[in-house]
């Protein structure tokens, strides 16, 4: 409908332009005949008939502009046929006289001004009084389109003859700058005045599509202020006492929403950077009594950005502010503004509160403290806003460009320092503020930031606060998957928790744990191991200081101890509480030498081991992981470790599977035997004499006067000597052995002629049987080793073993390697020698 | 010519916070074949990564991965090459190459790509080859007192293998090489 309507009215105005523009054309080429006649009097006759066209209200100020410059060219000709009118003795002032002539205001205005210009220019009259008269004169036309573009004329003939300093048409008659500047600011006046009555034409209904036509005439207005500006003799004086002054003057006055969005922009866009840092507090000042619907924010921010790039370009500058007080003075109009301008959106208040916060960013990099006053002004304004109407804030977009700013522009550990960032963060919905806590987090990660004090964690966490607990109002993430990847987010950030010291390190992840234990459950499972292991690291580090033992490394690991046990409590986490125990096991005996925490810490392992690990498979890597841990460890006394290795050997016959028995048998005979370190004695020559089992170094230093673990302290002790069972070891593997058989007579009896599990065990204990005869075992001699490769070798031979190509290429490895250890030499070789490998 | 690369132990975001930046800028999508994970990846995230890296991405359990997700064991052909991969947790004593080698007559592969001790390693025993790619980020670990970032990147080619093996030292990258070729 309304673009129907559109295309009918655009027809309707070309239809009157061609007519207008035929007669414009007709006239204009009568005129020029006269001209070429040296008819005057016709000329003018015809030059007002084609001006005469410009009377009409039919065009849209488009439409109006395309006549106006057609009626503009031809009046050319008659211009300059007036120059040489006057060479030849015609004055100017006769001419003068002699437009008046015309029937009609219009044309006899717009000849007037060109002939007054005509005037000027040949240094006839006085510029002063041409001009006065003139724009006076033009108060004849108070049509606003006609109006404005017969000012328009006005002002554009005379540009380049105003009485301006240094200007050939300055003197005591032509006139001074201040006529120049008189004469523009009238003009602009009047212009204002047309243009702001150009709303109240016609009807209600049009009212948008006459705004927009008037905002194409905008320029026209302007332009005014763009000549002023171009004024040579314009000083700071001159603007701060008469410019200024009365043009905010006539933009406050004309309560015109469009006027004044335009004319403010316009001021601040054409006059010179040091005007407006002269006249700012009036500058400032006029923007609260502006109309309700002005966008001030946008008039603000394009003034901001012209101050932070002039602060940019000279150094003193900045100090002209401080003299001016220039912040203190954008605040005070900010909030003034807020306050007078009740109806003002949110999201404006905002968008002026962010232009702000830039320019304090960028011209007082180091003034952090504004940029909190500044947001401390915008969460005031925003949280009355939102209490009156009783609803949410809102802005969100805007506020998050404005929290975004100090993360953009400072590192996030200076952006900590803003006290007030949280409470204007609470503005937000929780959803955005989750992603806004997200966005800071990813900044610390992204730059690799440390926050490296306990104050600086605690603000960190009021910052993501909605990431480390729940917030009211926001339901339990749906997504698992979401929760899981903010929960990671907050894993890895623990990790750029980081002090310079130990100790300090020690204290910022306390401080860490106290938040991270208000966040429930099933943040925890997500966030403790991160912290455990950070943990683990300052004990590590503590050990590389020479610093074992109690005083320092205990309260670490008993930090890590609670921290597990409250993951253990979490529920669902029971691997990873496993799996940590076990870490910190091993930790406390390698670095810290703490006997009675390790085991303290395998006992939990054990545990959880018992009560807690929910499947087989689970089971299988948890043992695993138990008798790994607990073959390294070195720190415990015979009895002790007994105990532990007596309960992993335990578990691994209650495994189901007979299989997973036997192989985790064999795994458990290795808590029986370690390996020498690399710089200890290495074994003897020829690996037949066993290593006993060494007696419980209790030393002087360590442990003085106790020798009974259980009511020892935690006092550091030495690390013992590698454990050497041989006699252990060979009876975990005939434990391994008899397994293997069991599965065997299992498998007879469940009719699964073809399961060549129990053989693949049997292979897989040989290797073991291997492996120890290699270490020198006294146990497992030649004739041991024999033994059960023969064994092995017949079971072998049947069909379904044959068949197993997995299998037979094990056992055919195994053999293998037996042949290339005795074709190498050395101890093992000759020991190998005894062997008669089958073929 | 076929790019291998074997990867592990990155323990995110348990032990570190992310994958050392030059290292992400050295795995391009679009050049590697195969990956081959030692496990420990934790998350899906880093799952997810490793995906984007190549889709072709086998992964072996660690110990701290979620159960069930990866198997403990896998073998592959590439090239002329069996290879197996096992984090090695399982393997007891942990990082002893007796007890390695035997796992490794056991899947009878000719190369054994295995984690755990987050220590680069390689080393070829009776005319097989062991690696560790050690720990991508650098994680704490039990066993290494001071890990470094490492990966290995193996370029097959029919019977031969070369191995890249990339290390981060603080901002400096180093980068070694090894060949190992499958005899007969």
């Amino acid at each position: 409908m309304v673009a129907q309507q559109e295309t009918v009215l655009s027809d309707e105005q070309a239809k009157w332009l061609q007519e207008a523009g035929t007669s414009v054309k007709r006239n204009a080429f009568y005129m020029k005949r006269a001209l070429d006649d040296d008819n005057l009097r016709e000329a003018l006759r015809y030059s007002a008939a084609m001006l005469g066209e410009l009377r009409t209200s039919l065009l849209t100020p488009q439409r109006y502009f395309e006549l106006y410059m057609q009626a503009f060219n031809e009046l050319q000709h008659l211009e300059g046929f007036f120059r040489d009118e006057t060479k030849k003795g015609r004055s100017y002032a006769d001419l003068y006289e002699l437009v008046q002539h015309a029937g009609n205001v219009l044309p006899r205005l717009y000849l007037l001004c060109m002939v007054g210009a005509c005037f000027i220019r040949g240094g006839e009259g006085a510029a002063r009084d041409i001009l006065k008269d003139l724009v006076e004169m033009c108060k004849g036309v108070q049509h606003p389109t006609r109006g404005l573009f017969l000012r328009s004329y006005l002002c554009q003939v005379s540009k380049g003859l105003l009485p301006d300093t240094g200007s050939e048409f300055e003197s005591e008659e032509g006139g001074r700058i201040q006529d120049a500047v008189d004469f523009l600011l009238l003009n602009f006046t009047e212009m204002n005045k047309l243009w702001v009555r150009m709303q109240h034409q016609g009807a209600q209904r049009d009212r948008d599509r006459r705004e927009k036509e008037r905002q194409q005439l905008a320029d026209l207005v302007g332009k005014n202020l763009t000549y002023l500006s171009q004024l040579e003799g314009l000083n700071f004086e001159l603007y701060q006492g008469q410019v200024h002054p009365r043009v905010l003057e006539q933009v406050v006055g004309c309560r015109d929403d469009l006027a004044q969005q335009y004319l403010m922009q316009c001021v601040v866009q054409v006059f010179p950077d040091d005007f407006h840092l002269g006249t700012l507090s009036p500058l400032l000042a006029a923007l609260p009594q502006l109309q309700p619907g002005v966008k001030i924010h946008v008039i603000l921010s394009s003034l901001l950005d012209r101050l932070a790039r002039y602060a940019s370009v000279q150094s003193t500058v900045v100090e002209a502010f401080d003299e001016a007080g220039v912040f203190q003075k954008l605040l005070e109009a900010a909030k003034s503004v807020v306050t007078q301008q009740s109806g003002m959106q949110s999201a404006d208040v905002t968008a002026m509160y962010i232009a702000l916060v830039q320019f304090t960013s960028a011209v007082y990099p180091d003034r952090l403290d504004y940029i909190n006053q500044a947001l401390t002004a915008c969460h005031t304004a925003l949280a009355e806003r939102s209490a009156q109407e009783g609803e949410g804030v809102g802005a969100e977009k805007q506020l998050v460009q404005l929290l975004s700013i100090p993360l953009d522009s400072y590192d996030v550990v200076t952006v900590l320092a803003l006290d007030k960032y949280p409470s204007v963060m609470a503005l937000l919905s929780p959803p955005t503020r989750k992603e806004m806590a997200v966005k800071i987090v990813d900044a610390i990660l992204k730059t690799g930031t440390l926050v490296d004090t306990v104050q600086r964690v605690g603000m960190l966490f009021d910052f993501i606060a909605p990431l480390a607990t729940d917030v009211e109002g926001v339901e339990a993430p749906e997504d698992d998957e979401d929760f899981e990847e903010e929960q990671n987010l907050m894993a890895r950030l623990m990790h750029q928790l980081k002090a310079p010291t130990l100790d300090g390190q020690f204290e910022v992840l306390k401080a860490a744990r106290d938040r991270i234990t208000q966040g429930g459950p099933n943040r925890l499972k997500h966030t403790i191991p991160a912290i455990a292991f950070a943990a683990l690291a300052v004990v590590r580090g503590l050990s590389a200081e020479g610093q074992q033992g109690q005083s320092k490394t205990e309260p670490v690991l008993q930090f890590i101890h609670s921290l597990t046990a409250q993951l253990a409590e979490a529920g669902g986490a029971a691997e990873m509480a496993l799996q940590l125990f076990l870490a910190a096991a091993q930790a406390a005996s390698d670095e810290a030498h703490l006997d009675v925490i390790a085991y303290e810490f395998f006992e939990q392992a054990f545990i959880i081991y018992e009560e807690a690990i929910p499947d087989s498979s689970s089971e299988r890597t948890a043992l695993a992981s138990i008798v790994g841990a607990l073959q390294r460890i070195r720190v415990f006394s015979p009895d002790s470790r007994a105990s532990l290795v007596h309960k992993a050997t335990g578990y691994s016959a209650k495994l189901l599977r007979k299989a997973d028995q036997c192989r985790a048998v064999l795994a458990c005979s290795h808590l029986l035997w370690q390996e020498e370190e690399a710089q200890a004695d290495p074994p003897s020559a020829n690996g037949d004499t066993p290593a006993p089992a060494p007696e419980p170094s209790a030393t002087d230093d360590a442990s003085p006067d106790d020798s009974s673990p259980a009511g020892r302290t935690s006092e550091a002790v030495q690390l013992q000597a590698p454990v050497r069972d041989a006699e252990g070891v060979m009876s975990c593997l005939k434990r391994a052995l008899k397994i293997a058989h069991a599965a065997q007579q299992q498998t007879a009896v469940a009719r699964r002629a073809n399961d060549t599990e129990p053989v693949s065990l049997f292979v897989e204990i040989l290797n073991h049987y291997i492996f120890y005869f290699e270490a020198g075992l006294p146990t497992i001699t030649a004739s041991v080793l024999q033994n059960l490769l023969d064994l092995v070798q017949n079971d072998m031979a049947g069909d379904s073993c044959q068949k197993d190509s997995a299998l037979v290429a094990f056992y055919k490895n195994t053999l293998g390697h037996i042949e290339l250890q005795r074709a190498r030499g050395g101890p093992a070789a000759e020991r190998y020698k005894q062997i008669k490998v089958p073929a | 010519m076929v790019l291998v690369l074997c990867i592990g132990d990155l323990h995110i975001p348990h032990r570190q916070t992310d994958l050392p930046s030059k290292f992400k800028s050295l795995l391009v999508p679009g050049k590697i074949h195969h990956i081959l994970s030692t496990g420990n990846l934790c998350t899906s995230e880093v799952y997810d990564y490793l995906k984007t890296v190549c889709s072709d991405l086998h992964v072996a359990r660690g110990d701290f991965d979620e159960p069930n997700k990866y198997p403990d064991e896998e073998v592959l052909q590439v090239g002329a090459f069996r290879i197996g991969l096992c984090h090695g947790h399982q393997v007891v004593p942990w990082g002893n190459t007796s007890a390695l080698a035997l796992l490794q007559r056991r899947l009878n592969v000719d190369i054994l790509v295995t984690g755990h001790t987050h220590q680069y390693w390689a080393e070829k025993f009776e005319n097989r080859f062991i690696i560790n790619p050690g720990s991508a980020t650098g994680a704490y670990s039990t066993m290494t007192t001071k890990p470094v970032p490492s990966f290995v990147l193996m370029d097959v080619d029919g019977d031969k293998a070369t191995v890249y093996y990339y290390e981060l030292h603080g901002e400096e990258l180093k980068v070694d090489k090894s060949e190992f070729s499958k005899s007969a």
